[in-house]
């Protein structure tokens, strides 16, 4: 038997509360050769002494204690009826009656007053059967203006806001041509020949009010082609 | 109820016991764990075994008075002399001493767990899978916890000079 062996047939014996005197014949002689496993083997054999007298059950009589105890706790679970608060405080007889009624003719004089108080009068009735219903309106009414007047003034706000977006966008394609001079131009730097496609046209100043909305475009379309040739030299 | 009681109260008494080593304070968590399990009956499930249902009751109980022991100031307060007993042993060293109490001293200085582990197993029997059911831990745990408290208390043991009869 090795040291292998001999650790493996200690911990079977452990697990199966097997009891030294079953295991002694096989261990023992390993044990005596081999220091390390002989204190293990009077490590298992020190245990075993001492549970031998340890694992006595100890006397003990709980029985009236646990009863008590219970009855004890179930009757602090459940109150007594005499204990049980009220909901609601109870009156003296005769009390509950009165009141009871006085409650009614409360609601009834408040019911009553309601009505009295939101009672429609007589000229605000609609008469639906009346000739000349009264006219509707589409748009809604705005003093001062006529209809005219109204619907330019809509056109105007219209108007400033397409500018202003375009003013915003044509800044932000300035500003995304600008950064281009960051990218590296590949074609001159690996050494292929110019395109031979005329150089895109400047496109038109915008103006303002966003009569040329081109810009927009333009400069995508450009950028586009450059993306598309620097992907068609790197992929060659 | 009594007769529960009466079937029960040395297993979960004994546990308490070997956790607590104070006898009153055994006898109260046993009485609390007693309440719990009358509580939690409907709970249990009868196709399964009791007793690890049960001990894990216990054992939580146990635990829970650990957690209130610590807080408090003192465990001499509460008749826990520990250093009082180990003085007391030591007076003894080289007389022939109770090898039980000696075990039950050298429990008291494991962590917890792994004199939970050991008391499950040895006292109460269980198997390693029905310790992992109650301590909610994995059968490779339990086991490791119980080779380390056996060597603990081995070398525990050894160092306060008791020497096994059979080796003697």
């Amino acid at each position: 038997m090795n040291c292998e062996l001999f650790q493996k047939e200690i911990e079977r014996a452990i697990d199966e509360r097997s009891s030294s005197v079953s295991v002694s014949a096989i261990l023992t002689g390993h044990a005596d050769l081999c220091e390390k496993c002989h204190s293990a083997w009077q490590d298992f054999l020190l245990l075993e002494s001492a549970l031998a007298s340890w694992t006595e059950p100890a006397e003990v009589d709980l029985i009236d204690r646990v009863v008590e105890a219970a009855a004890s706790e179930a009757s602090a679970a459940v109150p007594e009826p005499s204990k049980i608060p009220p909901s609601v405080p109870s009156l003296p007889k005769g009390e509950g009656t009165t009141r009871h009624w006085l409650a009614i003719a409360t609601a009834a004089i408040l019911v009553i007053g309601t009505a009295i108080v939101f009672r429609p009068a007589p000229d605000q009735t609609v008469n639906n059967d009346s000739p000349n219903p009264a006219p509707e309106h589409d748009v809604p009414f705005t003093p001062g203006l006529n209809e005219d007047d109204q619907y330019a003034g809509v056109d105007e706000l219209i108007a400033s806001t397409r500018s202003a977006w375009e003013g915003i966008a044509s800044k932000a394609a300035s500003q995304a041509s600008g950064l281009s001079i960051f990218v590296p131009d590949l074609k001159t730097d690996l050494g292929l020949p110019e395109s031979e496609e005329p150089e895109p046209e400047e496109p038109p100043e915008v103006e303002v009010n966003g009569q040329e909305p081109s810009l927009i475009p333009g400069e995508i379309n450009r950028a586009f082609d450059f993306l598309l040739d620097v992907s068609d030299v790197t992929a060659t | 109820m009594r007769a529960f009681t009466a079937k029960y109260q040395k297993l979960v008494f004994s546990l308490c016991l070997k956790m607590l080593r104070h006898r009153e304070d055994a006898e109260d968590v046993a009485q609390e764990s007693f309440l719990r399990v009358f509580r939690a009956l409907d709970r249990w499930d009868p196709s399964r075994p009791i007793k690890p249902w049960l001990l894990t009751i216990v054992a939580n109980r146990c635990r829970t008075a650990f957690e209130r022991r610590s807080k408090l100031p003192s465990q001499n307060e509460l008749g826990i002399d520990l250093e009082g007993e180990r003085r007391e042993h030591s007076k003894h060293e080289q007389q022939k001493v109770d090898i039980a109490e000696e075990l039950d001293v050298a429990l008291g200085e494991l962590r917890e767990e792994y004199r939970m582990c050991f008391v499950l197993f040895y006292q109460q029997e269980l198997s390693y899978e029905e310790i992992g059911e109650v301590l909610d831990r994995p059968q490779g745990t339990v086991k490791t916890w119980l080779h380390r408290a056996r060597a603990q208390l081995a070398e525990c043991l050894r160092e306060r000079g008791v020497i096994c009869e059979a080796s003697s």
